[in-house]
């Protein structure tokens, strides 16, 4: 069992070194610097203005390392598979999670560490705290994530609903007393109660679990989840395969969809658009596009950077959707339909009509919001109409039919 | 004649699953396709609905070919998957209205018979769910409504037994008698030997991608009288494969 968590790391170590590696391309790492040295330039300037008097920042203090102690989750990188396969080896799987426990631990001290670190000019400002005293504070920080991590790993076997439903609030109130006696009353004070948290939960992970068994499907899943989310990080870069959209219903959009005709040459027409409304990938997309392109538009005066701006992210959402196009490929009644292709090709390019003539709208209400004389919009609302017909009469149809 | 299946030879790459295939399946009949796991039963089926292209020989549905008029070949076949195919973003009445719009259906008439399906298999009351989060039974319960609110000549069904509870096993087991007697043909593929037996009028047995023998039980019987008295019997004792008892 031990092997299998190492050897699961080290793929997953792989995996993640291959994203980063695409999340951080040279240009993003310049704009990173960038963003970063400018964040520590304000935060420094601002460091000067904040004296003994600012009492108040000790609160926002407190909160942020009360806050801070949520990041950092338990990888435990199982799998749905593992239900199954691990299931006759149970008792095993502690050794596993230890493991896990282990790994993600150092991962989320580290950032505590940094946490704290970042505080530590606004504690010797305000409260004058002494080196020792600053060191004991580092230490109860580390401390209540250790206990919050500890929790995290018995939450993964089966507890009383009742138990399961007050521990983690408990925690969570417990680790903000601790961490407010800390800053208000004494930094030796928190450090002794959060050592004591500590190992509480230790001994109370001890004794429960051998007499618990594990809540696989829960774990299964709440990994999954856990995965999830870097992986839309990821995707906010690159295209990430293991992000697949969800479907919401969206019944307050129905009435967009009564517009449409309903008949056999609109059968993919009905089909589409509605993919297009309830799926969230390239409805998403669409949206988060249109937003950014709107707000840049809005702050880019209304001279031809602006009118660039929206030729590119027009261009960018239409040349984004043609994959929708197939996306019913794998379904086979898409296939096996008495219906031409060319009537596919059609109601999709009725389709892509459409999203980019709201988003055409849209812009053209940002850019006219940004002081742009109606003499301007007439004339990138011609630009609109001339790009969203090459787009969708030509250059749809040269790269999909 | 409503489907002719002719000499076909065919698979998924260069080397041929199926060779030189040949059986027919007349209107008012329910064809039972017999094989092992690997014979060719889903590739035949993959070729009569056009997925795959023959190599050699012809399907020909009415005399049409999905070569000469793709749209009127397709618009005469209603399938039936062994895996239930839903699209996510779709509830259960528009799945129903895609199927609609998608073979020109009169609108009127369609629903009347989905009412009446509906109500049959217990789904008249999940209209706006989205049937893509039902249980396997309900999926596949969805694709025969959905088969079966088109005016089809021939029904191609794939595996139809297992998942579904016995209600509603004989519930479509009516539902192709009916449509039977319609006039339109039914090629049903299963490994349900007994339940085949009954509800088949005539076999086609393939084994290794090749007719091993065709006709009525009563034919087949005829044909290899020492093989047994029931069609596992005989269809163990035709595929030869000899295990111990």
């Amino acid at each position: 069992m031990n092997e299998l968590y190492q050897h699961r790391l080290q793929r997953h170590l792989r995996q993640m070194l291959r994203y980063l590696r695409l999340v951080f391309n040279d240009h993003f790492v310049i704009a990173l610097m960038f963003f970063v040295g400018g964040l520590g330039l304000t935060y420094s300037n601002w460091l000067k203005t904040v004296g003994p008097k600012d009492t108040w920042i000790i609160v926002v203090v407190g909160l942020i390392l009360w806050g801070g102690l949520g990041i950092g989750r338990v990888a435990t990188l199982l799998e749905p598979a593992d239900t199954v396969f691990l299931l006759p080896r149970e008792h095993d799987l502690h050794g596993y999670l230890v493991r896990a426990w282990r790994y993600s631990w150092w991962l989320a001290q580290i950032v505590q560490v940094f946490l704290v670190i970042v505080t530590i000019p606004l504690l010797i400002l305000v409260d004058k705290i002494s080196g020792v005293a600053l060191l004991a504070l580092l230490v109860t920080q580390l401390a209540l994530k250790d206990g919050q991590m500890t929790l995290a790993i018995t939450y993964l076997y089966r507890l009383d609903p009742a138990v399961k439903r007050w521990s983690k609030p408990a925690n969570w109130l417990v680790s903000l007393v601790i961490l407010a006696l800390g800053l208000v009353v004494s930094p030796w004070l928190s450090l002794v109660l959060a050592l004591g948290l500590a190992a509480a939960q230790r001994l109370w992970h001890q004794r429960l679990w051998p007499k618990s068994v594990v809540a696989w499907r829960d774990d299964v899943k709440l990994e999954a989840n856990r995965m999830l989310g870097i992986y839309r990080f990821f995707n906010l870069f690159t295209d990430v395969p293991m992000v697949q959209g969800t479907v919401k219903r969206r019944r307050y959009l129905d009435w967009l969809l009564r517009w449409l005709p309903k008949d056999q040459t609109h059968a993919f027409g009905y089909l589409f658009s509605r993919g297009m409304i309830r799926g969230t990938e390239f409805s998403g997309l669409v949206a988060r596009l249109t937003v950014i392109g709107a707000i840049l538009l809005y702050f880019s005066g209304h001279g031809w950077l602006a009118m660039a701006l929206d030729v590119v992210f027009i261009y960018l959402i239409g040349f984004q959707l043609l994959p929708f196009y197939k996306r019913y490929d794998n379904i086979v009644f898409t296939h096996i339909y008495p219906l031409a292709v060319k009537q596919r090709l059609a109601n999709f390019q009725r389709l892509l009509t459409n999203v980019l003539s709201v988003t055409g709208i849209i812009f053209l209400i940002a850019f006219w919001l940004s002081n742009a004389s109606l003499a301007q919009v007439g004339i990138l609302l011609v630009i609109n109409a001339i790009e969203i017909y090459l787009l969708v009469a030509w250059y749809a149809k040269l790269r999909l039919a | 004649m409503a489907l002719t299946v002719s000499h076909l030879v065919g698979g998924y790459s260069q080397i041929p699953v199926l060779k030189d295939i040949s059986f027919e399946v007349r209107p008012g009949e329910l064809v039972g396709l017999i094989g092992l796991n690997g014979a060719g039963k889903s590739t035949t089926i993959n070729h009569i609905i056009g997925l795959l292209t023959p190599m050699k020989g012809k399907i020909a549905l009415n005399d049409v070919t999905l070569a000469t008029d793709p749209q009127a070949y397709k618009a005469q076949i209603a399938y039936i998957p062994e895996t239930p195919i839903l699209y996510e973003e779709l509830t259960l009445k528009e799945h129903l209205e895609m199927t609609m719009l998608a073979y020109g259906l009169d609108q009127k008439a369609a629903w009347e018979r989905a009412n009446d399906l509906l109500k049959i298999f217990r789904l008249d009351n999940k209209l706006d769910w989205f049937p893509a989060n039902f249980s396997k039974g309900m999926k596949q319960k969805v694709m025969i409504v959905c088969a079966f609110i088109t005016n089809a000549k021939l029904f191609i069904i794939d595996e139809p037994f297992l998942g579904l509870d016995p209600l509603a096993v004989h519930d479509l087991l009516h539902l192709i008698k009916k449509a039977k007697e319609n006039g339109a043909g039914v090629l049903m593929s299963t490994h349900v030997l007994d339940t085949a037996e009954k509800a088949c009028d005539r076999f086609v047995l393939l084994h290794s991608g090749e007719v091993q023998t065709q006709g009525t039980f009563a034919e087949i019987k005829a044909n290899y009288p020492d093989a047994g008295d029931s069609l596992n019997d005989i269809y163990l004792s035709l595929t030869g494969v000899t295990r111990d008892e």
